[in-house]
């Protein structure tokens, strides 16, 4: 009994750790960044890898409500996790990136070669 | 397109000069990396990083004293600029200003300090030794690049959403004209006789030609290249000669730098920085010099500088071959390059 407590306390105090640890990266920036040439989006929207879940229109964050190429982008309420990305660009062509992982980093970047698979 | 009269003014002018590029590399050259908060401190005689400076978030714009002692970084992220002193990369100090873009001493005397405080739509004037603010004066949209005449007595400000280069006096920040330019200008530099400002416009594809005393337009540059779709070419950092007869623009996407010649306001040549270089490590050609934003020479102007937002690295160009001569890894994303006076 006494050992089950111990490994319980213990438990608890991974736990704790883990959420404090959570809980302090939900508070950080993330960033997107336009490194295409010259394309534009007005629709940055993210959801959890494999699901169709898209949260908000990140664009929108945008002073000018897009996301110009050579500018980076604030994303908002997102936490620690892997994404799919959809971009709709100004002609409304929509292009997908998969598994952007924002686990370890801050921000991931868009670039010519991330458009190849556009509708 | 490069005009066969444009490459063969090129051609006798990269020979004249090539004649006296012999001098081996030194010092040392500073790139902000703006993905990695960092700055990378890069030996010219070995062409490689010997230090990476952590910094706070975002740095992008800087610029150093005149002695190389002090280099003031741009924190946008950070809502800072930080001074470090470039021997022991300790700060020095911190000037506290909501997202500052780009920064400009005025010479001589190291201050003021004048500040694009990019989503304030103002420029804040800095006593550098003080960390307390001067001033401030109201600017369009999206202030961006800053550059204090050679006299230090005219201020020009660019102002990236409302399009337009704006003036103020020096000392008492008098905006004196404000001139319109083509979209999105994103720097300034002035000629060294002070008698004209160069405005870079990166969605318009041109630099403008303003007269410091009138305030008038004298021209337009216009920038093709065979084969590249215009919207490629989106010029930003410009760099002048102190004899002000070339200009070196960066032209972004376009994977080049433009040779300009400063009195004819003419294209002499392009620079690509976007070539294939063998990599003996990895065994294979691998494309740097993507993107380049802004560029900076070596105190003798033999070499050019470029930070190249997209392939992580700095090409230096050697100034009388008009061509890459090597290429450095930095850290992510580097927006501008500075080398020390000495």
């Amino acid at each position: 009994m006494k050992g089950f407590m111990k490994l319980l306390a213990l438990a608890s105090l991974v736990a704790l750790a883990g959420a404090a640890s959570v809980s302090a990266k939900a508070g950080t920036n993330y960033f997107a960044y336009n490194s295409t040439a010259v394309t534009t989006f007005k629709g940055v929207y993210l959801a959890p890898t494999g699901t169709t879940h898209w949260g908000p229109n990140q664009a929108l964050n945008d002073d000018d409500k897009e996301l110009d190429f050579g500018e980076r982008l604030t994303l908002t309420g997102l936490n620690p996790g892997l994404y799919d990305v959809k971009l709709v660009d100004q002609k409304g062509r929509t292009c997908i990136m998969h598994r952007v992982n924002l686990t370890k980093q801050t921000s991931f970047e868009i670039r010519d070669a991330s458009l190849t698979h556009c509708k | 397109m490069i005009t066969r009269r444009a490459a063969l003014i090129g051609v006798p002018l990269a020979i004249a000069v090539a004649g006296e590029a012999k001098a081996a590399l030194s010092g040392m050259a500073y790139a902000s990396n703006e993905k990695d908060n960092t700055v990378s401190v890069i030996d010219l005689a070995q062409m490689k990083v010997v230090k990476t400076v952590p910094t706070g978030q975002r740095p992008r714009g800087m610029d150093l004293t005149s002695d190389g002692g002090r280099l003031l970084v741009c924190l946008g992220d950070s809502n800072r600029i930080d001074i470090l002193n470039t021997k022991t990369w300790a700060v020095e100090g911190s000037i506290n200003t909501p997202d500052p873009e780009y920064a400009a001493l005025r010479q001589p005397g190291n201050n003021p300090l004048y500040v694009s405080n990019e989503n304030n739509a103002l420029v804040t004037v800095w006593n550098i030794d003080t960390q307390k603010m001067l001033g401030q004066v109201p600017t369009g949209t999206e202030p961006e690049g800053m550059a204090v005449s050679p006299d230090g007595q005219l201020i020009c400000n660019t102002t990236e959403t409302t399009n337009m280069a704006q003036f103020f006096e020096y000392p008492t920040t008098k905006n004196v004209a404000n001139v319109l330019v083509p979209p999105r200008p994103r720097w300034a530099a002035y000629t060294h006789d002070g008698k004209a400002v160069w405005v870079s416009s990166e969605l318009g594809g041109t630099v403008t030609v303003i007269d410091t005393k009138t305030f008038k337009i004298l021209d337009t540059i216009h920038f093709a290249v065979e084969g590249l779709r215009s919207t490629f070419i989106q010029p930003v950092g410009i760099s002048i000669t102190h004899d002000d007869k070339l200009a070196f623009v960066c032209l972004g996407p376009a994977n080049r730098v433009a040779v300009v010649s400063v009195p004819e306001h003419k294209v002499l040549s392009y620079v690509e920085t976007g070539q294939k270089v063998f990599d003996a490590n990895v065994k294979k050609y691998l494309l740097v010099g993507e993107r380049p934003w802004h560029a900076s020479f070596t105190p003798d102007e033999k070499y050019l500088l470029t930070a190249n937002g997209l392939s992580n690295d700095v090409s230096v160009i050697d100034v009388a071959k008009l061509r890459v001569i090597n290429t450095v890894p930095v850290g992510q994303q580097p927006w501008m390059v500075l080398i020390s006076p000495s």
